[in-house]
């Protein structure tokens, strides 16, 4: 069996960038402009990979970034995979019955998904935490999510860029649209 | 041939070689007299240069005016960039004036204090904004456990939950998975602090007999050395005594607004430390 190796490496490619951009949005963000709400960049690679992947793969891409979430964060593994999950089969099923395709429709579903967020991960606490968390701010949410929107579009050409290098293994087929 | 006829070409050659001697003379005049039949022409020619005068001292104060105000942008811009960069400079003594000070009040704590503290800086906060945690620039390697305690002067302002070997996240009180085990300062009730969003937290399990008034300080209690006894969390803000339950529900403030703190200290070793006015022994 020939190992996909630049299906790997698109892989880690992804999952480096989310590290990253999870590191910059917990440190760099913080440090530069304070407590302005900073954009869940993490989301936005939680929605490229429901968006353009068949839902295996994003299941498997929804584990490992969960790992890669947990050590910014004071929520339990199970909190954050449970939470990712959800959301990627959210987005999945709603994919499946609305897909156009492009960076507007990938634009549209970061902000749709950052704006539901807040409330399925507090629904989500209320299920699994002993001491669930309250409702979340309205004005960080909102803002959170229109910031997450705006980045989002110079992030899809990125990942663009790692399909592009992920599909020269031979056979690998077009990853863009339900299936 | 008629006396009184003449000719006209004569007459004007003549009256030519009469006149011309006379101007000859007459430019031999002193210079200061001026002919009359020159005044109109000198008038309108001072006039006139007068005017072209006029006109280029304009064109030369319009010109020089616009290169003055190329010169007056330019040392504008200068004096507007010199501005800026002491303005700048300005603002980098000021942070350092106010970071000095601030430093200087976490030394003098940590100087006056009994327990074993590691100062560290704040580097980054949580991932969600449902959670209240920050990452400190010291781990492992600097001493740090779990469950050691965090705070600062002002206050407690959590502990320490994950560690690695160069930083460590801390718990902020006001976090929903926070719990820390606290007093009433006043009348020595005791229950436990958890954490709640928009930073609050509550203090739980209070038998609905005990004495809480608000505004009533709430302590550590010093157990298991995690902090000194007797160091402030908050205050009281509200409480709420259902109509049957066992329990009451006080609502805190936290002494210090943690996610608005760039120094922490680390409690590496609270030494039974008692910061308890009465019979405390600092």
């Amino acid at each position: 069996m020939k190992i996909p190796w630049y299906w790997l490496l698109g892989i880690v490619l992804m999952i480096l960038t989310a590290m990253v951009l999870s590191a910059a949005q917990t440190s760099l963000w913080f440090l530069v402009l304070g407590h302005f709400p900073p954009p869940m960049f993490w989301l936005i690679v939680l929605v490229y990979v429901s968006v353009t992947r068949p839902l295996w793969e994003a299941t498997v891409m929804t584990y490992l970034l969960s790992l890669t979430m947990v050590p910014f964060t004071a929520a339990p593994f199970e909190a954050v995979l449970v939470f990712c999950l959800l959301l990627t089969v959210l987005i999945f099923l709603f994919r499946e019955r609305v897909f156009w395709g492009g960076p507007t429709y990938f634009m549209m579903m970061v902000a749709g998904t950052s704006l539901a967020a807040p409330l399925i991960y507090w629904a989500v606490s209320r299920w699994i935490d002993k001491s669930p968390l309250s409702i979340p701010d309205i004005f960080d949410w909102l803002l959170s999510g229109c910031l997450t929107a705006l980045f989002s579009l110079p992030m899809y050409r990125l990942y663009q860029w790692f399909d592009h290098i992920a599909s020269q293994d031979a056979g690998t087929e077009s990853r863009v649209g339900p299936r | 041939m008629n006396f009184f006829t003449f000719d006209l070409r004569k007459v004007f050659l003549v009256v030519a070689l009469v006149i011309l001697p006379l101007m000859a003379v007459n430019m031999q005049r002193k210079s200061e007299e001026e002919l009359w039949f020159t005044k109109p022409f000198t008038f309108m020619g001072a006039m006139m240069q007068q005017s072209f005068a006029g006109f280029s001292s304009g064109v030369r104060g319009t010109t020089a005016m616009y290169l003055d105000l190329i010169g007056v942008k330019k040392q504008n811009q200068e004096l507007k960039n010199q501005l800026a960069e002491l303005n700048a400079q300005l603002g980098a003594m000021t942070e350092l004036k106010l970071e000095n000070e601030r430093l200087g009040q976490i030394l003098g704590f940590k100087q006056a204090s009994k327990m074993n503290l590691l100062a560290a800086r704040v580097i980054a906060r949580d991932l969600f904004h449902d959670h209240n945690t920050i990452t400190i620039d010291r781990g492992s390697n600097h001493g740090i456990k779990k469950n050691m305690g965090a705070l600062t002067i002002g206050g407690v302002i959590g502990y320490v939950f994950r560690v690695e070997p160069e930083s460590s996240q801390i718990l902020l009180l006001t976090d929903s998975y926070a719990v820390v085990d606290a007093i009433v300062q006043r009348s020595r009730a005791r229950g436990l602090i958890e954490g709640l969003r928009k930073g609050n937290a509550h203090l739980r399990y209070l038998k609905r007999s005990d004495d809480v008034k608000v505004g009533d300080l709430v302590v550590t209690s010093g157990l298991m050395n995690m902090f000194p006894k007797g160091f402030p969390i908050g205050s009281v803000t509200s409480i709420d005594k259902s109509r049957y339950g066992m329990t009451q529900e006080v609502e805190i403030k936290p002494a210090i607004e943690a996610l608005n703190l760039e120094e922490v200290f680390i409690v590496m070793n609270a030494n039974h430390q008692d910061f308890t006015p009465s019979g405390g022994e600092d």
